[in-house]
C-alpha cells in the first residue's frame, strides 16, 4: 500500500469524491488563489496547507470557489448550497475563525433539520486546521472539537492519521448531516498507509490502535501518535494500554471505552482542547457514570492548562500535553513510579 | 364574520407576561363597542398599555373589575350582539376554559423508548458511485473483536444490540454464555470443537478427544481475579482446631424443621463478632488506604452450576441466629440459581468458604480481593483428642485463616482466630 | 410596457388574494395572541404584505428566498400551505415543521422556501449559497434574501452582498425597510441613512421602491430577476414600507407616535392602494375583490380552528430529527 502523508490522502479524498459526484464543491479562502493577481497563475495557493491543490485545474472554477475573506458568508453559503441541493465542502483556513461565523455554523446550519421539522437536508462539510505545535499564537492554535461537540446537529471528525483522514473525509462528504472536519495542521505531513481506491472510515467507531491490559488511554488527534510513543515506551516495562483513537467526537464511541475499561479498571483521557467543559472531561464524566464499579484507580485528564495557546515556543511546548505527561499519567494511574 | 359571543381575556404582551391587573375600563356594560377600539386599560410588571376589543358587539359583561389581577387567557369580558340571550351569556361564562401559560418543565419522566432516527431516503446521486472499499469491520466494537477473538466467538452469529446494531463486548459474552448454557442456536457448536474434527484452533498433538470449551465471563472474572489474588497478595495462613461439640448441643436444643439455624450460621454470627472486635480483619484494601467497616459483612463461597460465586449477608453482627439462618439460606438458593443482584455480590469485608459438607477435613483458601481475609471451614468430625490426661472424641473441625499480610499482621490474625473459637466453645453468647 | 401592465386579470386577483391572504392571518394572529393560546413570541407582517407578494409572483418553486423573523408573509407569498403555517404557529404537531420551529422558523423547502430566520442578518449568506447552486446548476433560477432595515447593519450581510458580486451569482437582496430596527428607528441605525445606496457601494445594482405599492416592487423585482437570469449578477431593492403592529406582539410600542400607525394604515396600506388602481384601472370589479375578501376570512377561520384542533407533538418528537442518521 502506498505511504502518504496526511495532507495528500485528504486532497485524495477530495478529487475522488468532487470526481465521483458532481454536486461536490469546494469553497474557502484561496482553496486555488491566485484569482485577480497579476502573476497570471491561476492556482498561485491550492490551499494553505495544500489540502485543495489541484481541484481548479480538474474542475474549474464553477466548483472550486476562491472567496473572499468572509467566513459568515463562507459558511452561510455552503449552508444556503447544501439547502439548495448541493454537497459543499468549505474551507475556514483556520479553526479558530469559528468565531467570526458561530452563527452560521450552530444557529444554522446545525438546526435547519430540526427546526423544519424533519424536512431539510444540509450536507455541508466545513474543513478547518487545528491545533498548536506550530507556533502560530492564541488565535491560530485551538483545538475547537468540545466545542463543536456540544452543539446538536453537528457532526465532528477528528482524524489522527492518513488512513482515517481519507475514509473519514470521504464519509464526511457522502453524509447527509452537517459535517465540521477539524484536521490537525501538524499531523498534514504525517505519513501513512492510504489506499488508492475510496473508502470510507464510519462516524462513531473508535480505532483500537495499540491493545493491552493495564490502562485504556483514549487519545484525540495529534494526541494519538503521541499516546502511542508513551505507551510503547512503558511495554518495554510491561506496562501494556489499549489506546484508543475515538476517531469522531459526535458521534462518540463510548461503548468501546467503557469496554475497554471494564478490562483494565483505569482510565488516561489525553486532549488537546483546554480542560474546562473538554471531551477529557466528557468522556471521563460518561466513564464514571457507566463503569463506576469496574475502576480500580482515579481517572486521569491529561490536558492542556486552562490559557489561550501561547506563541513563544518555550511556552508553546509546556502547553501541548506530550509523551512524557501522558506517560507520567499512566504511571499514576497504576501507582507505578 | 362575527362569532355571537366572543370572549375578552387578560392579553398576553410579549414573552414574559403571566398576569395582568386591570387599571381602568374604559367602557360599561351595556356599550357598543368596535373591534380594535381600546377598551381598557392593564398594568404588566413592565407597562400600562390599551386592551384593544378582539370582536365587534356588545360589551355583555365585565368579569374582573378596576384593581383586580388575572392571568393571562383568563376571561375579563364578554361581547356579544344585543339580540343574544343572558342565559346564554351566564353558560359561555360558565364553560369558559383559558388558555394555559405554563414555563414549568413537565413532571412527567422522559420517554423511555430510544431516540427515533428519522428515515433517510438517499438522495440520488448524479455522478457514478466509485467502486468503494467496503467498511465491514466496523460493525463490531473493537474490544468485542478481541473478546470474540479470545472466546473463539464466530462473530457472524452475534446478534448485535449496540448503537445501529452493532455486535457490542456484551453481545458477545452474552452470546458465548449462551453457547456454554446450551441455549445457543446450534449453528453455535463451531464454539465446541471436537479434536477429531477441523477446528481453528490447533488441535494438540497425540492427545485423546477432548472438548474445547470456551470460558464463560463468570469463569473468566473467577480466573482472573483469583489469579491476581494469588500472585499479587502475600498470603499466610492460620490453622485452628475447634470443638463444635457446644455449638452442635445448643443446636440440637432448638426446633427442628427447615428454618433450624446450621452449623455454619453459628460460625457466621461468632465470626461476626470476632471481626467486630478486630477491625484490622474486617477490612478492604484500596491503594494505600485501608477501609475498615462498620459492621461485617460476610460473602459466603457458594458452588453455582456456572462456577464460584460469592453473596454477601449484610452486617452479620447484627443479626440474631435465626435472622441469619433465614437470610442466608434465601442468599444461597438465589446463587444456586442464579438470581443474584448485583448489591448481593459487590462489596464485603470478609468471607467464609465451607467445604465441610463434602468431607474435606481441612483446606486453605485464596484471598478474596479487596479484602484481606478469608476463613476455610473444614468438616465437622469425630477425632480423638487430649482432654486433660485423657484421650477422648471429640467433634472438631479445622478453620484455616488466610489473612494479607500487608494489612494483618500474624499476631492479629491469631488473636482473631482465638476470638472466634473461644465463642464458638463457648457458645451462649451467640 | 412594464411587467404589472401585462398581468391580467387573473394574475392581478391571486396577487390580491395572496396580499389579503397575508393580512387577515396577521390580523387573527393579533387577536390569537392576546388570549395565551399561541406560545412563544410572535412578529407580524401585516402592512408589508405588498413587498413579499410583488417579490415572490416573480418566482417559482425553483427559485429560492430566506425570510426573517418577520416571516408569514414571505411564506404565503412563496406557496407555503397556510394550514400547516397556522398548526407550526400554534406549535402543533402536523404544523407544517412538526412544532419544532414555531413562527420564526417557517420553511418548505419543496416550495425553495429556505426558512425564516430567527438571527437578523443569518439569512442573506445562505441565499448567496442557494445562489452559488442556481448558476451552477444553469437552469436560469435565481435566490432572493429578504432582510429588514435592521438586518442591513449586520456584518452578515455585508458579506453575502460583497461575495454577491465577486461569484456574480443570481441573487437579489431585498431589503424591506419598515422604518424600525427593532425598537430603534432606522434613521438612527443607519448612519449614511440610505440603504440603496450602500447596497451600490458593494457594487450590486439598487434601486428604492414604495413598498406598499405592489406594482412598484414587482416591476423593480422583474427587473432584478431579468439581470439575474441573464448573467448579470446580483441586485439589491429597498422597499419604504412600514408594520402595522409592533416589533413583536406585546411591543408597546412607546418609539411611535401614537397616530403613527393609524395614520400609516390610511395612505400606506396596500390593499385600499390595490383597490384603488384596480377602480380607476378597471381591471377588476369590486364584486371580485369582496368575493376573494369573503373567501379568504373563511379560510382562516377554518385554519385556526383546525390549528386549535391539531394534537401537540408527544415527547419522542424531542429526539427526532437533530440528525438524519447519528
Amino acid at each position: 500500500m502506498p505511504q502518504m502523508t496526511m495532507r495528500d490522502a485528504l486532497n485524495q479524498a477530495l478529487h475522488q469524491e468532487m470526481e465521483r459526484d458532481e454536486r461536490v464543491i469546494v469553497l474557502g479562502e484561496d482553496v486555488s488563489g491566485g484569482a485577480g493577481g497579476t502573476s497570471g497563475e491561476r492556482e498561485a495557493s491550492g490551499g494553505i496547507f495544500g489540502v485543495t491543490k489541484g481541484l481548479l485545474p480538474r474542475f474549474g472554477a464553477g466548483r472550486v470557489i476562491d472567496t473572499p475573506i468572509s467566513e459568515s458568508a463562507i459558511v452561510g453559503a455552503a449552508g444556503g448550497a447544501a439547502l439548495a441541493g448541493l454537497r459543499p465542502v468549505a474551507e475556514l483556513m483556520f479553526a479558530d475563525f469559528v468565531g467570526v461565523c458561530m452563527d452560521q455554523i450552530y444557529n444554522q446550519i446545525a438546526k435547519f433539520r430540526y427546526m423544519f421539522g424533519g424536512k431539510s437536508r444540509c450536507p455541508v462539510v466545513i474543513r478547518m486546521a487545528m491545533g498548536a505545535g506550530m507556533n502560530m499564537g492564541p488565535q491560530h492554535s485551538q483545538s475547537i472539537y468540545a466545542l463543536m461537540t456540544a452543539v446538536p446537529g453537528l457532526k465532528v471528525v477528528v482524524p489522527s492519521n492518513a488512513y482515517d483522514a481519507k475514509g473519514l473525509l470521504i464519509e464526511a462528504i457522502r453524509d447527509d448531516d452537517p459535517v465540521v472536519f477539524l484536521e490537525h495542521k501538524a499531523l498534514y505531513p504525517r505519513k501513512g498507509e492510504v489506499p488508492e481506491k475510496p473508502y470510507t472510515v464510519p462516524f462513531g467507531e473508535a480505532a483500537l490502535v495499540r491493545e493491552g491490559e493495564h490502562v485504556t488511554v483514549v487519545a484525540i488527534a495529534r494526541m494519538v501518535p503521541f499516546a502511542e510513543r508513551a505507551i510503547d515506551a512503558l511495554a518495554k516495562e510491561g506496562i501494556t494500554c489499549d489506546l484508543i483513537d475515538p476517531r469522531t467526537t459526535s458521534p462518540l464511541d463510548f461503548d468501546t471505552i467503557v469496554e475497554s475499561v471494564e478490562g483494565t479498571g483505569r482510565l488516561v483521557v489525553v486532549d488537546e482542547s483546554p480542560p474546562r467543559c473538554s471531551l477529557a472531561a466528557d468522556i471521563a464524566a460518561t466513564v464514571a457514570e457507566r463503569a463506576f464499579g469496574r475502576l480500580k484507580a482515579p481517572i486521569a485528564q491529561v490536558t492542556p492548562p486552562h490559557t489561550p495557546v501561547p506563541f513563544a515556543p518555550a511556552l508553546e511546548r509546556a502547553y501541548v500535553p506530550g509523551p512524557p505527561r501522558i506517560e507520567a499519567a499512566i504511571r499514576h494511574v497504576l501507582k507505578v513510579s | 364574520m362575527p362569532t355571537p359571543i366572543a370572549s375578552l381575556t387578560m392579553p398576553k404582551w410579549g414573552i414574559e407576561m403571566t398576569e395582568g391587573t386591570i387599571t381602568n375600563w374604559r367602557v360599561t356594560p351595556g356599550t357598543r363597542i368596535e373591534k380594535g377600539q381600546e377598551i381598557l386599560d392593564v398594568e404588566t410588571e413592565k407597562i400600562v398599555n390599551a386592551v384593544e376589543a378582539p370582536a365587534s358587539g356588545v360589551l355583555r359583561r365585565i368579569i374582573a373589575q378596576e384593581g383586580e389581577t388575572r392571568s393571562v387567557g383568563e376571561l375579563i369580558g364578554i361581547i356579544a350582539d344585543a339580540d343574544v340571550g343572558e342565559e346564554e351569556i351566564e353558560r359561555f361564562a360558565r364553560e369558559f376554559v383559558a388558555a394555559a401559560v405554563s414555563f414549568e418543565p413537565t413532571d412527567a419522566p422522559p420517554p423511555t423508548e430510544p431516540p427515533k432516527l428519522a428515515d433517510a431516503t438517499a438522495a440520488p446521486i448524479s455522478a457514478a458511485a466509485a467502486d468503494d472499499v467496503g467498511s465491514e469491520e466496523a460493525r463490531v466494537s473493537p474490544i468485542a473483536r478481541r473478546v470474540a477473538e479470545r472466546l473463539g466467538v464466530d462473530l457472524s452469529k452475534v446478534h448485535g444490540t449496540g448503537r445501529n446494531g452493532r455486535v457490542s463486548k456484551e453481545d458477545v459474552e452474552a452470546y458465548a454464555a449462551a453457547v456454554q448454557g446450551g441455549t445457543a442456536p446450534a449453528a453455535a457448536a463451531s464454539t465446541v470443537a471436537s479434536a477429531t474434527t477441523a477446528s481453528n484452533a490447533a488441535t494438540p498433538v497425540g492427545t485423546s478427544a477432548f472438548r474445547r470449551v470456551a470460558m464463560n465471563s463468570r469463569r473468566r472474572t473467577i480466573a482472573r481475579r483469583l489469579q491476581e489474588s494469588k500472585q499479587t497478595i502475600p498470603h499466610y495462613r492460620l490453622t485452628v482446631d475447634v470443638d463444635f461439640g457446644p455449638v452442635l448441643e445448643l443446636r440440637a436444643g432448638l426446633p427442628g424443621g427447615p428454618s433450624r439455624p446450621s452449623v455454619n450460621d453459628f460460625l457466621l454470627r461468632a465470626a461476626a463478632l470476632a471481626l467486630r472486635e478486630h477491625p484490622d480483619v474486617n477490612a478492604q484494601l484500596e491503594g494505600d488506604e485501608i477501609l475498615q467497616f462498620e459492621h461485617a459483612d460476610i460473602a459466603i463461597a457458594v458452588a453455582a452450576d456456572a462456577g464460584l460465586v460469592t453473596p454477601i449477608l449484610r452486617a452479620v453482627d447484627t443479626k440474631s441466629i435465626v435472622e441469619i439462618a433465614h437470610e442466608s439460606r434465601a442468599l444461597i438458593a438465589s446463587a444456586r440459581q442464579g438470581t443474584l443482584q448485583r448489591e448481593q455480590i459487590t462489596g464485603g469485608s470478609f468471607t467464609v468458604s465451607n467445604l465441610g459438607m463434602f468431607g474435606v477435613s481441612r483446606f486453605d483458601a485464596i484471598i478474596n480481593a479487596p479484602q484481606v481475609a478469608i476463613l476455610a471451614v473444614g468438616a465437622v468430625e469425630p477425632r480423638a483428642v487430649v482432654q486433660g490426661n485423657d484421650l477422648a472424641v471429640a467433634r472438631m473441625a479445622t478453620l484455616t485463616l488466610s489473612a494479607d499480610h500487608r494489612v494483618v499482621d500474624g499476631a492479629v490474625g491469631a488473636a482473631f482466630l482465638r476470638s472466634l473459637g473461644d465463642r464458638l466453645r463457648d457458645p451462649r453468647g451467640l | 410596457m412594464s411587467d404589472s401592465a401585462r398581468l391580467d386579470g387573473t394574475r392581478l386577483l391571486r396577487a390580491y388574494r395572496q396580499m389579503k391572504l397575508i393580512r387577515e392571518f396577521e390580523e387573527r394572529l393579533h387577536v390569537e395572541i392576546a388570549t395565551g393560546e399561541i406560545p412563544g413570541f410572535t412578529h407580524l407582517y401585516a402592512g408589508q404584505e405588498a413587498v413579499a407578494v410583488g417579490v415572490c409572483e416573480q418566482l417559482g418553486d425553483a427559485d429560492y428566498i430566506v425570510s426573517t423573523h418577520r416571516g408569514h408573509g414571505h411564506c404565503i407569498a412563496k406557496g407555503c400551505d397556510v394550514g400547516g403555517m397556522m398548526k407550526e404557529i400554534y406549535g402543533r404537531r402536523d404544523g407544517l415543521c412538526h412544532g419544532k420551529g414555531g413562527s420564526m422558523h417557517i420553511a418548505d423547502i419543496d416550495k425553495g422556501m429556505l426558512g425564516a430566520n430567527a438571527i437578523v442578518g443569518g439569512g442573506p449568506p445562505l441565499a448567496v449559497g442557494a445562489a452559488i447552486a442556481c448558476k451552477l446548476r444553469g437552469g436560469g433560477h435565481v435566490s432572493v434574501a429578504f432582510g429588514g432595515d435592521g438586518s442591513a447593519n449586520q456584518g452578515t450581510v455585508f458579506e453575502a452582498m460583497n461575495m454577491a458580486v465577486v461569484l456574480q451569482v443570481p441573487a437579489i437582496f431585498v431589503f424591506e425597510n419598515n422604518g424600525y430596527s427593532e425598537h430603534t428607528g432606522c434613521d438612527y441605525a443607519v448612519g449614511s441613512k440610505d440603504l440603496t445606496a450602500r447596497a451600490r457601494g458593494f457594487g450590486l445594482v439598487a434601486e428604492c421602491v414604495d413598498g406598499a405599492d405592489f406594482h412598484a416592487v414587482y416591476d423593480a423585482m422583474g427587473r432584478a430577476v431579468e439581470r439575474a437570469r441573464a448573467g448579470g449578477g446580483p441586485s439589491a431593492i429597498e422597499a419604504r414600507i412600514t408594520r402595522f403592529y409592533g416589533h413583536f406582539e406585546g411591543d408597546p410600542q412607546k418609539y411611535r407616535a401614537r397616530d403613527e400607525v393609524a395614520r400609516h394604515r390610511e395612505t400606506m396600506d396596500c390593499l385600499k392602494r390595490f383597490r384603488e388602481r384596480m377602480r380607476a384601472g378597471g381591471e377588476l370589479a369590486e364584486a371580485q375583490l369582496d368575493a376573494v375578501d369573503a373567501e379568504v376570512l373563511a379560510l382562516i377561520e377554518r385554519i385556526v380552528a383546525d390549528a386549535k384542533a391539531a394534537p401537540p407533538p408527544v415527547e419522542a418528537d424531542l429526539y427526532t430529527d437533530v440528525y438524519i442518521h447519528y
